[in-house]
């Protein structure tokens, strides 16, 4: 057996005999367990089973029993890799089974006691034990695996991969599968009639506003995607033409504006349109006074949630278009330009198609970021139905109707999968940057007139309206109450995060503060780890060979097209009972962030490792440093770039993510945007604006601080010859 | 070395989905010598030398270094090092700092680390140059500091993965004489893989030639120049113009052929029977002179004349196709069009299964 193996099996042994088995009343990182260690709350496996008349969990043992009959066979013998590779699963399958099987009330399927006789004993939520045990025969399986050549023998890489597989199961397939299954749950039981009741439901599917009446949450959720989707694209590709292929003076201003709205949180955009143009908005209020036009409520529905979608996605198409109008070779159309094509023949014939590709990834990318936005649908939505919201009502208000919520979150999902799988299809096997290791030292041809001044015309008046957006937001965090009163008050702040000295020291007397600890908190632990764990997954994405590595990549990926209030509604159906328990502490939004961010992480670093030679880590393990070795002393140096963008990435989103969070969050727990967003529905505008510009502040803050710690690489040039 | 190792693969395969790279393979590479694995692209040659080193894992077969069964252990695992094509120096670290990399690992002190570290670039001529940036050198220079970070681990067996692809023809002569010197003066174990069959002769004391993921032949340099096995080997090595030609009898090592009208004696072949066989006659062994009618002999008509300075490469059609002759600049070459009767030099011909 390897050394490392025998390190886990020790850890195995220590779970099951010294470690509390279950989860304890203060939660994983309290100690008072140690003072009653024996009592039924805190004892490990060994006395559960022996004293408190568990019995099931006696297998756990026994199979942890048998490597050490194996345990001084040599690496690589045979029967040891098949023992460890056996015991690794029949351990887990065993954990699994019983933690299912026997729930808070005994029995959790109806079936067992008939099978099984009736059960005395119970058992709540997985603990320390239980995460030890299970790390143990995952990684004694992966030591067997190893051993046996798979993965080139490298044990860190196949433990990544399997610790990546386990983690994505749990914490993305199970509380899916949870959701479909869930949109068949009655009262009583499951019914597939229920469920395809639930499914065809004319609140969904109907095509009645044809006709004058009301259509169906589907199509009104369709038809907003497609619209902001166009939008979107049209503008982000106005901005990266003007930003890559026209000498505008004022870039950089340029770039901040496309870039502010990201880390912004999600509702500010719509707060900002309802204080402008709502129904006592600073330009309704102007209209009605100078010209008499009533003021309406045009803006709560289509019209509104659409101009804030774009106004808050535009960025996004900004990011992808730029990338792409910089990777097209100038060189093509240096060649077209010497066949005698005209600017506008250069345009139309060549720099347009090249983009082509990029114009459908950032289409369906703003369709996705359409479907999934809560934040502005929460303000602005009126009686518009989207899904996101839909989903939401149907389980928190005085609907609570998990089933019907379930339906619409399958109907969501499907939508996201479809557009998804569209992109990943379009642009699979199509490589639409044409940036090669070469040179290519000639110049862009320049844009056509019209071209030219149609960028003019839609960004310059989209960069102001951006401005007035954000000039009114910082407006109204200043006065007594925005629409009303203008007079300057520093309030809101005072009333948010206000300090007083007391006479226990300080006193954190604003109201925000206990939420905005909460966010800071889960936000930093959940960044390093979405940049750890994305990256470890870009690494053996771009670097390892196996079977099944497609559907792993795609898996990896397909948290990313799964609406954030799908994922909230999962997680609250998934992590409310044991096995694994975890609703109304930290890790479940911790877990939560990490797994919607990795994508993010892992596109990073996907990018960043396809520019390193391979034969730098491979060099880096024949001079007999292993994968993780070579990871720290290699990979990482190379790759900080990366690092900072996943850290960041990680961080803002940590902050700013609200879709999900309003499902998870507890009073006790509170994040910064749902606390915000509970301010919004007091009208309590001033508030809220000030907790945003805050965050704001705060996230430039890290940002620029994270750029300082990790660092660019320092390279003369790429060394390796491509 | 005192380390150095033999090498042994029994029969090993390695397969990549459908397609089988590397198909039931065996040889031996003697311990201090070097061996070079040499084949067109996609033959399975850098397969097979990376399977040695631990980045690929067999699919099947045993590999042994020295006595021990290495089948199943990483990279990291065994006593091997690699100098890469892209010669992989860490851009992030200092020549030194290069190559003492593999040596941190261990219970080396730091100051032993570092003295072996300035051991090795001495002994590639580059002391002094410790505290450059990678990017801060020329290509050979670069070489030289791959070279030294595979060799200062003392390792069983040194394997060079096309090292001098990225250097021009000048450089490559003399890095490769720098190469060969070194792996002898410290009797290396060394496994050289290239696609240049020049570069093979040049440097190897046994030299494997691969073909779509198997051995075509293995011997020593001479062996394979002199004696091919097969029409593959005849053209891969030293490139032969491939003639249809019946075996009429058989002495030993040595055939007498016919050739359309013509007769050879005293052909080199490796085991054939009298029968029809190919003739690979090397362009340098080709005599021409002016056709005289009613003669025997083969006769072929010239297509084209390329002067090169030391040689006229002439392009000559026949009934057996296109051949290629190589004739000294010193005589007058025939006209284009003109037709010419080929005698055969002695040497520079061999018998090799049709």
């Amino acid at each position: 057996m390897s050394r490392t193996a025998r390190y886990w099996l020790a850890a195995g042994w220590i779970a099951i005999l010294l470690l509390p088995w279950y989860a304890l009343e203060d939660g994983l990182f309290a100690f008072g367990w140690l003072a009653q260690a024996w009592s039924e709350d805190a004892a490990p496996l060994a006395v559960q089973a022996s004293r408190h008349g568990r019995a099931w969990l006696w297998p756990i043992l026994a199979i942890l029993a048998v490597p050490l009959l194996v345990w001084r066979r040599p690496k690589g013998d045979m029967l040891g890799t098949g023992v460890l590779i056996g015991v690794g699963a029949a351990g887990i399958a065993w954990m699994l089974l019983q933690g299912f099987a026997i729930g808070l009330r005994g029995w959790s399927w109806p079936w067992l006691p008939a099978l099984a006789g009736d059960l005395e004993s119970r058992q709540i939520g997985m603990g320390w034990g239980a995460l030890l045990a299970g790390a143990s025969f995952l990684f004694l399986f992966t030591e067997g695996l190893a051993a046996r050549g798979a993965l080139r023998g490298d044990t860190f890489i196949l433990g990544v991969v399997a610790l990546v597989v386990a983690t994505t199961a749990l914490f993305v397939f199970y509380p899916v599968a949870l959701v479909l299954v869930g949109g068949g749950k009655t009262d009583d039981g499951y019914s597939m009639i229920a469920f395809g009741e639930r499914l065809v439901s004319s609140d969904i599917w109907s095509l009645g506003c044809v006709a004058g009446a009301r259509c169906g949450t589907f199509w009104k959720t369709l038809l907003l995607a497609l619209v902001v989707a166009t939008t979107t694209t049209v503008l982000g590709t106005a901005f990266a033409l003007l930003a890559a292929r026209m000498s505008f003076r004022f870039q950089r201003l340029l770039r901040l504006f496309a870039l502010l709205p990201i880390i912004t949180p999600p509702f500010v955009v719509g707060l900002a349109v309802i204080l402008l143009v709502g129904r006592t908005g600073a330009v309704t209020t102007f209209l009605d006074w100078a010209f008499g036009i009533p003021p309406t409520r045009w803006i709560y529905g289509f019209s509104g949630m659409a101009f804030a979608q774009t106004l808050s996605f535009t960025p996004i198409a900004f990011l992808i278009m730029v990338g792409v109008v910089q990777g097209i070779s100038p060189s093509m159309e240096e060649a077209a330009q010497t066949l005698r094509a005209s600017p506008a023949r250069v345009f139309s014939t060549v720099t347009l198609p090249l983009m082509r590709p990029g114009l459908a990834n950032a289409f369906l990318i703003g369709m996705l970021e359409s479907f999934a936005d809560f934040g502005n649908p929460i303000v602005l939505a009126g009686n518009y139905d989207v899904l996101s919201i839909q989903i939401y009502f149907a389980l928190v208000g005085s609907q609570n109707d998990p089933g019907r919520a379930a339906a619409l979150a399958i109907v969501l999902l499907a939508m996201a999968l479809a557009v998804f799988v569209a992109q990943a299809a379009w642009l699979g096997n199509r490589s639409y940057t044409t940036v090669a290791g070469k040179g290519d030292s000639g110049l862009h041809a320049s844009l056509p007139r019209a071209v030219r001044a149609g960028i003019y015309w839609t960004t310059l008046p989209w960069v102001a309206l951006t401005a007035v957006i954000y000039g009114t937001v910082i407006f109204g965090g200043f006065v007594a109450n925005v629409g009303r009163d203008h007079s300057f008050t520093l309030g809101h702040f005072v009333e948010m995060f206000g300090v007083s000295s007391g006479p226990g020291g300080l006193v954190w007397s604003g109201g925000a503060w206990k939420s905005f600890f909460t966010t800071m908190e889960t936000a930093l632990i959940a960044a390093p780890l979405t940049a750890v764990f994305g990256l470890l997954i870009a690494y053996v994405l771009v670097r390892q060979r196996f079977a099944g590595k497609g559907a792993f990549e795609f898996v990896t990926m397909l948290s990313f097209a799964i609406p954030g209030t799908v994922i909230g509604l999962s997680y609250v159906m998934a992590f409310n009972t044991p096995p694994v328990e975890i609703t109304g502490t930290t890790i479940i939004l911790i877990v939560c962030f990490v797994f919607r961010d990795m994508p993010v992480g892992i596109r990073a670093g996907v990018a960043a490792l396809s520019q390193i030679d391979p034969s730098l880590d491979e060099s880096s393990l024949t001079l007999r440093h292993g994968g993780f070795a070579t990871l720290r002393r290699v990979i990482i140096p190379l790759i900080r770039p990366a690092i900072v963008a996943a850290l960041v990435f990680g961080l803002v989103r940590a902050m700013t993510s609200l879709s999900a969070v309003v499902f998870i969050a507890t009073t006790r727990h509170n994040l910064a945007t749902n606390y915000i967003v509970g301010r919004l529905e007091f009208a309590d505008y001033g508030g809220a604006i000030a907790y945003s510009a805050v965050l704001i502040a705060v996230m430039a803050l890290m940002i620029v601080g994270i750029q300082l710690l990790v660092g660019e690489r320092r390279l003369g040039r790429r060394v390796a010859a491509a | 070395m005192k380390k150095a190792a033999a090498v042994a693969f029994e029969s090993v395969s390695r397969r990549f989905g459908n397609v089988l790279a590397v198909d039931a393979v065996t040889f031996r590479v003697e311990p201090g010598t070097l061996c070079t694995l040499l084949g067109p692209s996609g033959c399975g040659k850098t397969t097979t030398l990376r399977m040695i080193a631990g980045l690929e894992l067999p699919s099947a077969g045993r590999i042994l270094i020295g006595d021990r069964d290495v089948s199943r252990l990483s990279a990291a695992e065994r006593d091997v090092t690699m100098v890469f094509q892209s010669y992989a120096l860490f851009p992030h670290m200092n020549v030194i700092e290069n190559v003492g990399y593999g040596l941190a690992v261990g219970n080396l002190s730091r100051e032993e680390q570092r003295a072996r570290a300035e051991e090795g670039l001495r002994k590639v001529g580059l002391a002094g140059y410790g505290t450059r940036k990678p990017s801060e050198l020329s290509g050979g220079q670069q070489q030289r500091v791959a070279v030294a970070r595979a060799m200062v681990l003392e390792p069983q067996v040194l394997l060079f993965d096309e090292p001098l692809s990225n250097l021009d023809a000048k450089l490559r002569r003399s890095m490769r004489a720098d190469i060969r010197a070194l792996q002898r003066e410290h009797e290396i174990t060394a496994v050289y893989v290239t696609h240049d069959q020049e570069e093979a002769l040049a440097v190897s004391d046994k030299v494997v030639v691969m073909r779509e993921g198997r051995i075509a032949q293995e011997g020593t340099p001479s062996d394979l120049y002199e004696r091919p096995a097969d029409r593959f080997v005849a053209d891969f090595i030293g490139g032969a113009n491939l003639l249809d030609a019946e075996i009429v009898a058989v002495d030993g090592l040595f055939a007498t052929a016919r050739v359309g009208a013509a007769t050879v004696e005293r052909v080199p072949q490796h085991g054939l029977k009298p029968g029809p066989a190919t003739l690979a006659i090397r362009p340098t062994a080709m005599r021409l002179s002016p056709a005289v009618a009613g003669a025997a002999g083969l006769v072929a008509r010239v297509l084209g004349v390329t002067y090169l300075g030391g040689h006229f490469e002439i392009v000559l059609g026949s009934d057996q196709g296109e051949l290629l002759a190589i004739v000294e600049a010193t005589t007058v070459p025939p006209a284009t069009g003109a037709a010419v009767r080929i005698d055969f030099a002695p040497h520079g011909m061999a018998l090799v299964p049709r």
